[in-house]
Order: C-alpha cells, then sequence, then structure tokens
C-alpha cells in the first residue's frame, strides 16, 4: 500500500516537473509508468484504481512527443492544442487517483482524512478547470488586466501541484494495513 | 446514472475550448495590416521612420526589407525582437511598431518627389508582399528664402506653431501634400493680429475643443493674406482621430514676398502612434478589408 503511494508520489512529480536539459529528463511517460505501477498494487482491492491504470498508461504513451519538444515555449497552433490536451489528461488522472484514495478511506476513524481529501480534490480541480479556461480565452484576449489573472492562476496550478505531493506523501504515513484489516474484520 | 460534476464541467470547459478555437480562425487575419501613414519626408539623408501594423497575436515572423518603389530600407535590428517591438495587444491581435532605416538619398536623385501609396514589405512568414501604407512623399529639401521665422510650438490635442514675419509678405495659398488624401479629415487654422476671431465652417464633430479654437479655417480665409514685418502667424492643425494613422505632414505656406520673391515657408505636423482602442482597430482591419475586396 505504502509502496503505491511512493510509487504516486514519485510518478506524480515527474509529471509535473519539467527539468529540461536538451530533452525532458523529468520525463512524463515515465511518471505515467509509476503511476500505473502504483495503480496496478491496488487494483484487486479497490476496483476504481483499474481506471487509474487505463488513464496513466494512456497517458504515458501520449505524453512522449513532449518529452522532446519544449512545450514551455511553442507557439504554433498544433502544440499548444497537444500541450493543452496533456493537460486536461493529467487532471483526469489525478480525478480517478482521487476516486481510489476516496475509496480506499472508508473506514469510521478516517473522517479527517476523507475530510482533507475531499477539500484538495475541490481545490486541485477549481484550480486547474480555472487555468483551462484562462486558456481557452487567452486565444482571444490579452490585455494587462487579463495577463495578470493568468499569471495568478499559473502560479496557483503549482502551488495545487506541491499541495497534492504533500498530500500523497502524507497518505503514504497512514497505516493503511491496520484500517484495511479493520475494516475485513467489521464485515 | 447520475453524471458527476467533474465531467459536465470538463464538457463545458473544452466546449468553450472549442468556440475560442473557432472564433479565433474566424477573425484570423492572413497577413499583417498596416496603419496608414502621412509621412512627407526630406529625400536628401537618413532617416528612420517607425512604422505600425496590425497582426495575428501569435505572429512571430520579423521584417526582413522594405522597398518604396526603388527606395530600399532595413529595420533598425536594435529595438524588440529583431527589429519589431509590441506595443500592445487588442483581443486576437497584436500592435506592432518596426522603426525602418532608409537612405533615399542614393535613390532619389535630387530634384525629384517620390509619393508612395504601397509599401512591398518582405517578412520573414509572409506571402503577401505589397502592403498599402497611406501616402509617404520623399521630397528634396528646398533651400528657399523664408520670410515667417519660427517662435515657438506646442502640440496636444492639435498642433501649433508661432510664427513671425521677417519680411512683408503676401500668403497666396497653404496646403499640404496629402489634400486629397486627408480632405476633411485635416484641419487648419491660421490666427493673426487682423483677424482674432474664430471662423469654423463646419463644426467638426466630436471634437468641441477644435471648434473653439481661435483662427479661421484656412478654407473660409481670403487669400492673399498680407502680413507685415514683426506681425505674427499662428498655425494651427487637427487631424481627426478617425484616420488613425502617423502623421508627419509639413504644411506649405507659399506667397510671394514684397519684393516680388516666391516662398514657401513650412510647419509640422508631427503625431507619431495613434490612439488606439480594440473598436479602431477592428476599424482599420475592416476598411483595409473592404479596399482589397474591391480591387
Amino acid at each position: 500500500m505504502n509502496k503505491a503511494f511512493r510509487l504516486f508520489f514519485w510518478g506524480y512529480l515527474f509529471v509535473f516537473f519539467r527539468l529540461q536539459i536538451g530533452i525532458d529528463i523529468l520525463a512524463a511517460p515515465i511518471g505515467y509508468y509509476m503511476i500505473y505501477s502504483g495503480a496496478g498494487l491496488l487494483a484487486e482491492r479497490f476496483p476504481i484504481a483499474k481506471k487509474v491504470e487505463l488513464t496513466a498508461f494512456i497517458g504515458m504513451l501520449i505524453s512522449v512527443p513532449g518529452v522532446f519538444v519544449n512545450l514551455g515555449e511553442v507557439t504554433s497552433g498544433g502544440w499548444t492544442l497537444y500541450a493543452e490536451f496533456l493537460f486536461v489528461w493529467k487532471v483526469i488522472v489525478v480525478y480517478y487517483l482521487f476516486s481510489t484514495w476516496k475509496s480506499m478511506t472508508k473506514e469510521a476513524g478516517q473522517a479527517h482524512i476523507r475530510n482533507r481529501l475531499h477539500m484538495s480534490y475541490i481545490w486541485y480541480v477549481s484550480i486547474n478547470f480555472l487555468m483551462m479556461l484562462m486558456t481557452a480565452f487567452s486565444l482571444n484576449f490579452g490585455d494587462h488586466s487579463f495577463s495578470t489573472l493568468y499569471i495568478a492562476a499559473s502560479f496557483a496550478v503549482v502551488a495545487m501541484d506541491i499541495i497534492l505531493l504533500f498530500l500523497i506523501a502524507a497518505l503514504r504515513r497512514v497505516d493503511w494495513l491496520e484500517s484495511i484489516e479493520k475494516s475485513s474484520l467489521e464485515i | 446514472m447520475k453524471i458527476k460534476p467533474f465531467w459536465a464541467i470538463l464538457l463545458v470547459i473544452v466546449l468553450m475550448w472549442v468556440g475560442n478555437y473557432i472564433y479565433a480562425e474566424k477573425h484570423k487575419l492572413k497577413h499583417p495590416i498596416f496603419l496608414n501613414h502621412y509621412l512627407d519626408l526630406n529625400a536628401d539623408y537618413e532617416q528612420y521612420i517607425p512604422f505600425y501594423f496590425i497582426t495575428n497575436k501569435e505572429d512571430t515572423s520579423f521584417i526582413q526589407t522594405v522597398e518604396l518603389g526603388s527606395v530600399r530600407g532595413m529595420p533598425d535590428q536594435f529595438r524588440g525582437d529583431n527589429g519589431i517591438e509590441e506595443m500592445e495587444q487588442f483581443g486576437r491581435y497584436s500592435l506592432k511598431r518596426v522603426y525602418i532605416q532608409f537612405n533615399p538619398e542614393t535613390y532619389v536623385t535630387s530634384s525629384e518627389t517620390k509619393k508612395f501609396d504601397k509599401m512591398t514589405v518582405y517578412f520573414s512568414e509572409n506571402r503577401t508582399t505589397n502592403y498599402p501604407i497611406g501616402q509617404i512623399v520623399f521630397q528634396p529639401e528646398k533651400e528657399e528664402r523664408n520670410p515667417l521665422s519660427f517662435k515657438s510650438g506646442s502640440s496636444g490635442e492639435y498642433t501649433e506653431t508661432r510664427l513671425v514675419v521677417t519680411e512683408a509678405l503676401a500668403l497666396e495659398s497653404v496646403s499640404t501634400a496629402f489634400d486629397d488624401a486627408l480632405q476633411d479629415r485635416f484641419h487648419i487654422k491660421l490666427q493673426n493680429a487682423n483677424s482674432n476671431e474664430t471662423v469654423q465652417p463646419n463644426p467638426v464633430i466630436e471634437n468641441d475643443e477644435w471648434n473653439k479654437v481661435t483662427g479661421s479655417d484656412v478654407r473660409e480665409v481670403n487669400f492673399p493674406l498680407h502680413l507685415d514685418k514683426k506681425d505674427w502667424l499662428t498655425v494651427k492643425s487637427y487631424a481627426d482621430p478617425s484616420l488613425h494613422a502617423a502623421m508627419d505632414v509639413k504644411i506649405n505656406l507659399s506667397g510671394t514676398t514684397e519684393t516680388g520673391k516666391p516662398f514657401t515657408a513650412q510647419v509640422g505636423h508631427l503625431q507619431y502612434e495613434p490612439d488606439l482602442t480594440k473598436d479602431s482597430i477592428q476599424q482599420i482591419i475592416d476598411e483595409r478589408m473592404e479596399v482589397a475586396h474591391h480591387e
């Protein structure tokens, strides 16, 4: 269980960070593979993790071109569309990750984790949705106030990514074996 | 089956994306559009002239070289990105500026006056080369006697230049190189000691300040206007903002001195960088598109 979260942690770090030295060293496909593996460990017990497996696997494949092209600097319509699609896909994978974690925390004594999960989910998805909206309108708007808002949203997205990493780290420290055993005893 | 809000909102966002994309494609410019420039330039020396043009926001092409007839110009590479400066963004478009260095003396012989309304511009990424740019005139410098001496000048809503007469004269005409192009959109008023009144035949809509400015509109002045030594003459000029143009217009004051010698004095109307809004940008684009369709 904890191994799964370790994989999620490093996986997401690889997906969200870019370290461009010639190519993206913290390559997204590697990150998605780790998330895929982590989900594989949970799939038997928590069937919703199968959705994570599927979407992470697809993510691994579609993010390959992004390794070789610096998506932060492209201007052509095609690449910006691709970059946005990767962004949306990342959010979908995270959505299923949250669903998996929620199904893992159905215990009585885990109310505070469930709350934290729920709050993180709402914040993460809201900020990322906001960013998607701003990118959509950035095609046709661009004055000073819009640019300022756009920059603020970009910072917020990075903040959410970091918060998500902290969340995964916290989930990793939960004594999962104990709570799972508890639940099987109660059945 | 209850549809989770996540997917519903995601769908809405995707639709917004598609909507914006379609709108952007529909309003995409096929090639940059230059503003109108009414420039009266001296053909005898090197100069740097700013040109303003509108491109799609995502256009990153730069200018390699330009040609006004046989006069070739090169962009000033030290400004902006490869010479192109982005001034402002208006929705889907960007207003950009490039300074072009001209050495007209290499191309224009000293007695010719050349007028151009199209400029050939070689962009790094555009096929189109001929762009309407308003009207640009290269004139040789005239060594002429000037019985009107410059005293002071100012500019704001309108430009004002105060001159003093050094030799008694009869002012016979006031004109610019762009009279037909500018017609009713460029106004000139004269004020001197004898006529301290305001004669404004057709009130200029939208600019109350100009209407109230003292002076007689040149169209109403009874030429020849006789002025004695030490008289003062103030020339005021106003360009209708709907021109949305960059202007370096020389107002020619022609006549004959008391001793019978002809003269032409010049007073400038300089107004680079027009005041623009999103609406005026759209107007400029529409106007150019309309002309293009009729050609």
